[in-house]
């Protein structure tokens, strides 16, 4: 944390004229009154009070969960035990996809995102660390401080999976060194889960950094955030990158060009199955953000497009409904191939108005060059 | 994907010429300011505006389309598919047809800038080589369909932005140094090791004559846009990847002796920057030059001479800029929330009317033509 204050601190790194040398010339743009800063103040607020910090809670919480259900399943490993602890990954993967789309602050200090999830993978550097790792047959590397030395790629939830749903998750119960190992591997690696997800809820909530108060006292003298607005593209894009996941990033690539073509080992979570959970729970993190008050903000606004915007995130979520399980077979079946389609269809259309018309309802500059620039 | 048909190419050559939605008129003469634009509904235009703001062109794209290449006779503008592009877009500027189309070829990615040598024979656009995993300039022979007929290595990963240097027998190639993957689209994959560089290539045989990198406390600084002054002078424009509280310049400079500078300016100027400019002009002169960033709404103005910082306009969500040559250090710039507007770094001269004007949105590039 002290690092993290020391670039707050030190980041005039550029020399150069002081600000007061030379006159910026942005008197003409379109600036927002103090009365649309109070409003946006306002929504910053009511989004990180009743969006942000529950989703951060929530995930600290089902960090923890993890941690205890791995060192209860290493003390007598069993089948019973192996399911209870899936469950509890079940839950703090949950807990990760509630704060995803929440890229900024607490969640990208200390490489935390990619920490507990390393995804899209596509040169399977987790497969391979993770196989590195236990070649060497050490359980103190898996210990917090063996493991804060490797690769983010092992540290974290799609480590873990693999671990308890891969090929060789058997071996958990086999009674014998391997056992041990890969059990030292599971609760340590869970202990780190629990521990990345405490701290970043701690960054939120208090301590030297408390970013809650970051954000709340945006305005002039807070060196993060000049004013309300600045807060208010943070809480934006995240809104802007729950929906754009699901339209770009998680379905476009599995599904190909055809069902014959479809490629679900390209899907989050294959293994334990939770592609389509992940991505019906980032879409209801965008509905979250925008009933939490930034649909509110922009309904004072253009009730009509606060409207539209309503529709849309209904619709999208119908959309996600409407696919039937298992994702990873739906994309390659003629049949039920075309709902999935639908989905990233809807996903796409609410980003697309999420870019070209939110952002300017609400005063803020950026847009689709902003937000998917190249 | 998208492939290259004769009867796609006549089919959109047809399109070309039935679609003008904004009640276009002929070609003025004079210039054309040529750029790519999403709808409503997301689909992607190739469209050229005179210099009233009247649409000229308007065509619809497969994909996003990028960067603009405009050949010195200004005959031929070709639309560089946006990274990962699957298409190339060659179109006669006279009449909005289409020249050409051409694709990547198998196993790359266009990665969305292209430049012509100075007689125009050449086409020399960025790529991709996802096998290698390596950079690659693509020369391409304008007479013969663009056909690609050499590919140089560009020196690092993520070639972006390509520019003629003065004289004709070298480009500068800005290699933005991120790892990506086609299986994994919007992810960065060497955040915490990536490594952006310049390179001068020689065209006489892709050479690289020179390589360029920033001082390492800066590696997370990816060099992707260029601009070319009067004297040879490269403007290079980065976007920071790196902990969003920490202000780090945007712009700078190599001298054709080879002298690295960064760009100086405010504060709260380049805080207004938001670590990230996507896309930069010369002025008609070469003397000045804009870049501008959308995540800010701000376009930043810089002399070629000592990197003097010129100030800054406003505009919501503004990319796309390209000279002005009826105004002194003058440029068009556009957005993406619609908007275009001429200005120098001391006036907004003339917000432009129209339809076109008010209401298109504009994505990251423009070209003069």
């Amino acid at each position: 944390m002290r690092q993290w204050f020391k670039i707050l601190t030190v980041a005039g790194l550029v020399t150069g004229a002081p600000a007061a040398a030379l006159a910026q010339e942005e008197g003409e743009q379109p600036s927002l009154s103090a009365q649309d800063q109070a409003a946006l103040a306002t929504m910053n607020a009511a989004v990180v009070d009743g969006h942000v910090i529950p989703a951060f809670k929530a995930q600290a919480e089902a960090g923890a969960a993890l941690a205890t259900a791995a060192d209860a399943f290493c003390k007598a490993p069993d089948a019973a035990g192996l399911d209870k602890l899936r469950l509890a990954f079940g839950a703090a993967s949950d807990g990760w996809q509630k704060v995803q789309h929440l890229r900024f602050g607490p969640t990208e200090l200390f490489m935390r995102s990619s920490r507990l999830m390393f995804w899209p993978d596509p040169r399977d550097s987790v497969g391979r660390q993770l196989a590195d790792l236990l070649a060497k047959k050490d359980p103190a590397l898996f210990a917090p401080a063996g493991l804060e030395q490797q690769s983010v790629s092992v540290q974290g939830l799609p480590a873990l999976e693999r671990l308890l749903y891969g090929d060789d998750a058997t071996k958990l119960l086999a009674g014998d060194g391997e056992a041990k190992l890969r059990c030292a591997a599971v609760a340590g690696i869970a202990a780190n889960v629990a521990t990345v997800a405490a701290q970043a809820l701690a960054d939120w909530t208090g301590g030297s950094i408390d970013y809650e108060k970051l954000v709340k006292t945006a305005g002039p003298g807070n060196d993060i955030y000049r004013s309300a607005s600045e807060a208010t593209v943070e809480l934006f894009k995240s809104l802007y990158l729950a929906v754009e996941v699901v339209a770009d990033r998680k379905l476009s690539k599995p599904l190909g060009e055809n069902a014959g073509a479809a490629r679900p080992r390209l899907l989050e979570q294959w293994r334990s199955g939770r592609a389509l959970r992940n991505v019906m729970l980032d879409l209801e993190a965008a509905k979250g953000l925008w009933d939490a008050g930034m649909g509110s903000a922009v309904r004072q606004r253009d009730g009509a497009l606060a409207a539209e915007v309503d529709k849309a995130l209904a619709e999208v979520l119908n959309a996600a409904g409407q696919v039937s399980p298992p994702l990873e077979t739906a994309l390659g079946d003629p049949a039920r191939r075309p709902a999935v389609e639908a989905l990233v269809a809807k996903a796409t259309a609410l980003k697309t108005l999420i870019a070209q018309k939110v952002a300017p309802a609400l005063g803020i500059p950026l847009g689709f060059n902003a937000l998917d620039g190249d | 994907m998208w492939n290259l048909t004769r009867r796609a190419t006549l089919r959109l050559a047809a399109a070309a010429a039935a679609m003008l939605p904004f009640g276009a008129r002929p070609r003025a003469e004079g210039h054309l300011w040529f750029g790519t634009r999403l709808d409503a509904q997301g689909g992607a235009h190739a469209t050229a505006f005179d210099a009233e703001g009247r649409p000229v062109i308007d065509l619809p794209l497969p994909a996003r389309g990028h960067g603009i290449a405009v050949s010195p006779d200004r005959k031929i503008a070709v639309v560089m598919g946006r990274r990962p592009g699957r298409f190339a877009l060659a179109l006669n500027l006279a009449d909005g047809s289409v020249a050409a189309q051409f694709a990547p070829s198998e196993g790359c990615d266009f990665c969305g800038h292209a430049v012509f040598s100075a007689d125009g024979r050449l086409l020399y656009a960025t790529e991709t080589d996802w096998e290698g995993e390596r950079g690659l300039v693509g020369v391409y022979d304008a007479a013969a369909g663009f056909a690609r007929v050499a590919a140089w290595e560009s020196g690092g990963l993520d070639p972006h932005d390509v520019r003629l240097l003065p004289g004709d027998g070298r480009i500068v190639v800005a290699n933005g140094g991120i790892l990506t993957h086609p299986d994994a689209p919007g992810a960065k994959l060497n955040l915490e090791d990536m490594d952006s560089s310049l390179a001068v290539l020689s065209l006489a045989d892709g050479s690289i004559e020179r390589h360029f990198r920033l001082e390492p406390g800066l590696f997370q600084l990816s060099i992707r846009h260029l601009v070319v002054g009067r004297d040879g002078t490269v403007g290079f424009v980065m976007q920071y990847e790196g902990p969003a509280e920490r202000l780090v310049p945007l712009g700078g400079l190599l001298r054709p002796d080879g002298t690295l500078q960064l760009l100086e300016m405010p504060r709260d100027g380049l805080a207004d920057l938001r670590q990230y400019c996507g896309s930069a002009a010369a002025d008609a002169a070469g003397e000045t030059f804009g870049m501008t960033s959308p995540r800010g709404g701000s376009a930043a103005f810089f002399r070629f001479s000592d990197g003097g910082y010129l100030g800054s306009r406003g505009l919501s969500d503004v990319c796309a800029i390209a000279a002005d040559p009826a105004l002194a250090g003058g440029f068009y710039i556009a957005g993406g929330h619609g908007g275009i507007e001429r200005v120098s770094p001391s006036v907004r001269a003339e917000v432009l009317q129209g339809d076109l004007a008010r209401t298109a949105l504009w994505d990251n590039h423009m070209a003069l033509a």
